[in-house]
């Protein structure tokens, strides 16, 4: 049953087993593994209920439905981009659907830097084998591969790199384009996008599962250091619109809550509900995974924006065994033009004669595996503060992934290369790449963007270094659990969908055969 | 017009402010500088649309974008030396002075370039 938030009157109470709050990568998974074991569960969740087939495509209206803070949410010093995503779904409605397994060098440096029990990548196979079935996880075809990821792959193979085609969460899709970004019209069982919304929430649904869409949580309640609810409001239309009408609450009590807000929602959660923080770690530990941009301009025409926008990565400098803790993926990039508007140079005419060579572009984002970490904190209204400052190491790479980007480019023909720099540098030949070196990282000198946060609510052993155990419990409350990507202790490196997917997984299982037992 | 969140002398120096972000395609020599003489109906569909956009978002952000519109309005004194607002810049003079936060030493000019220049790439290539 949902329950939409913008046409409640009144205030309401309910009172269930398990409250989730948050219904992306972990928490939906949560709701639908709790909901069919027997338990009552409500879902509150801030954005709506989005019905693909109105996805319109057009970017402010789609950012404003899809994202937190109409994509526009940045770090406090304005330097990166933070894309989260809002409303039922979380980020998988937006995300470009890399499905990729937590690496397992990832898993076991956790387990014994970290002390976590039974996280192994044996542990946590049988969830991922799990989280894959249901959101029909499969290898991306040859067919499949746009030319943007084949000359991305072209000049992948001519530097003598290593670079595979992923495999994907998506169904056939007819009118696949870079517009997947603002949510895919197709999405439904079975076909396009398989995002939360279309899979384990409707199963969530199914076994009697209840979702609050529009409902923006405020507080999680503890009584003698156990958690007995959490309290949210209705929200009430266009926040531009002076709204007379009273606001709506609802009061959830329940035994259990399961935090899923994300990596900047969570800890803002934690710290506004005044909850326990004996460690002081809540917010820290933030990792962002910064990505740069780097483009190529072709003679030939690309088209970067038609078919799967990502289906093949560099993973030539992201060498986990040998070092866990630094190195980068080199991703192709497209989106919609406003968004390739915005990742080029410089203003005015200058910029307007690049976007005339928008088809001819091929682009790579520069995914950093940080070191680099960083802190939520909440202002005096209760609203995130995100600081991150990227250290010199990550400075470093960076700077080499823009190069590498680079020269991959140029190994597949492109004549000209385009910096992610405020004032246009024009480079056409390798040797001129010196300049990325002199430039190097300046904060709002150059385009720096996030879709991964993570880290905020860490997972551990030791209850003065980690918010949560092992299996997702907080150290310092009972009752209270965390399924999103604030409990990774340390950056992933990958695109995180599945690890999230899979950790709640693993974490509610534990959960309900504690309680039935 | 109908606008949502933005005033009459605000949807001015938006619609100048986009106009030279984005720029155009008509020689330095034939452009006018006063918005009344060209506004162009693509870069009033722009505006509209930023608008449109900037009501949907939280109230802090709508603030600081505005405060971030009229502090680049009444500048050009303070940086390029032209004792003229933003909107009566002649082009040339516009894209020095645009320029100037740009590449400016200090981070909060470029970040305020950035969410300027941003918001009016939304407004037009959308």
């Amino acid at each position: 049953m949902i329950i939409k938030g913008r046409a409640v009157r009144q205030d309401l109470r309910e009172t269930v087993d398990v409250c989730v709050i948050g219904s992306g990568a972990g928490g939906a998974v949560a709701a639908k593994e709790l909901a069919q074991a027997g338990l009552s569960v409500a879902v509150l969740e801030a954005g709506e209920n989005h019905d693909p087939t109105r996805f319109s495509g057009h970017t402010p209206e789609m950012l404003l439905r899809l994202f937190w803070d109409g994509g526009m949410r940045t770090t406090r010093d304005g330097s990166v981009l933070i894309a989260q995503g809002r409303g039922v779904g979380g980020s998988t409605v937006h995300n470009l659907c890399y499905a990729v397994r937590t690496p397992d060098p990832i898993l076991e440096r956790w387990e014994t830097e970290f002390g976590i029990q039974e996280l192994s990548p044996s542990d946590l196979s049988a969830s991922l084998d799990r989280v894959e079935a249901t959101l029909a996880v499969e290898q991306i075809q040859e067919e499949q591969v746009n030319r943007l990821n084949r000359i991305i792959r072209r000049g992948c193979q001519t530097m003598g790199w290593h670079g595979v085609v992923q495999r994907h969460n998506r169904g056939p899709c007819p009118n696949c384009s870079a517009d997947c970004l603002l949510g895919c019209r197709a999405s439904q069982p079975g076909t396009g996008k398989q995002s939360m919304a279309v899979n384990y929430i409707p199963q969530a649904l199914e076994t009697g599962a209840r979702l609050y869409t529009d409902c923006l949580t405020e507080g999680i309640v503890v009584e003698n250091g156990r958690v007995i609810g959490a309290t949210a409001r209705f929200l009430s239309g266009n926040s531009s619109s002076k709204c007379n009408r009273k606001i709506s609450r609802l009061t959830v009590r329940s035994k259990v809550v399961v935090l899923a807000a994300g990596a900047i929602n969570s800890p803002q959660l934690w710290l506004n509900s005044r909850i326990p923080d004996p460690g002081k770690q809540v917010g820290r530990n933030l990792h962002l995974h910064p990505a740069i941009f780097v483009g190529g301009i072709f003679d030939e025409a690309v088209d970067a924006h038609q078919g799967i926008p990502q289906s093949f990565y560099v993973e030539h400098f992201l060498n986990l065994e040998r070092n866990p803790d630094s190195g980068y993926l080199l991703m192709p990039a497209s989106g919609p033009m406003v968004l390739v508007a915005a990742s080029m140079p410089s203003f005015g005419r200058k910029h307007r004669e690049l976007m005339r060579s928008y088809r001819s572009i091929a682009a790579l984002l520069v995914l950093l595996h940080d070191h680099s970490s960083g802190r939520v904190t909440v202002n005096r209204r209760g609203a995130p503060v995100i600081r991150y400052r990227l250290n010199c190491t990550d400075r470093a790479l960076l700077i080499e992934g823009l190069i590498h980007g680079a020269q991959l480019l140029f190994a597949a023909g492109a004549k000209e290369i385009i910096l992610p720099y405020t004032r246009r540098i024009v480079i056409r030949r390798e040797s001129d790449l010196e300049v990325v070196r002199q430039r190097g990282i300046v904060e709002n000198d150059i385009l720096i963007t996030s879709s991964h946060p993570q880290g905020t609510l860490r997972m551990g052993a030791d209850p003065c270094g980690a918010v949560v155990d092992s299996y997702g419990e907080a150290h310092a409350v009972k009752g209270l659990f965390v399924v999103d990507a604030s409990l990774f202790p340390t950056s992933i490196g990958v695109p995180p969908m599945l690890t999230i997917a899979a950790m709640a997984d693993r974490i509610v299982r534990r959960l309900t055969v504690n309680w039935l037992s | 017009m109908t606008l949502q969140f933005f005033s009459p002398t605000e949807v001015e120096i938006l619609t100048v402010l986009t106009e030279r972000m984005v720029g155009t395609d008509v020689p330095d020599e034939w452009q006018r500088s006063y918005v009344s003489e060209t506004s162009t109906p693509e870069f009033s569909s722009a505006v509209a649309t930023i608008d449109a956009f900037v009501a949907g978002l939280p109230l802090n952000l709508r603030s600081q974008l505005r405060r971030a519109l009229l502090l680049f309005q009444w500048c050009p004194i303070l940086f390029i030396g032209t004792p003229r607002s933003f909107t009566r810049l002649s082009p040339h003079d516009a894209e020095i002075y645009i320029q100037s936060w740009a590449e400016s030493r200090f981070g909060l000019r470029r970040r305020l370039f950035r969410s300027l220049r941003d918001v009016t790439f939304l407004g037009y290539y959308s």
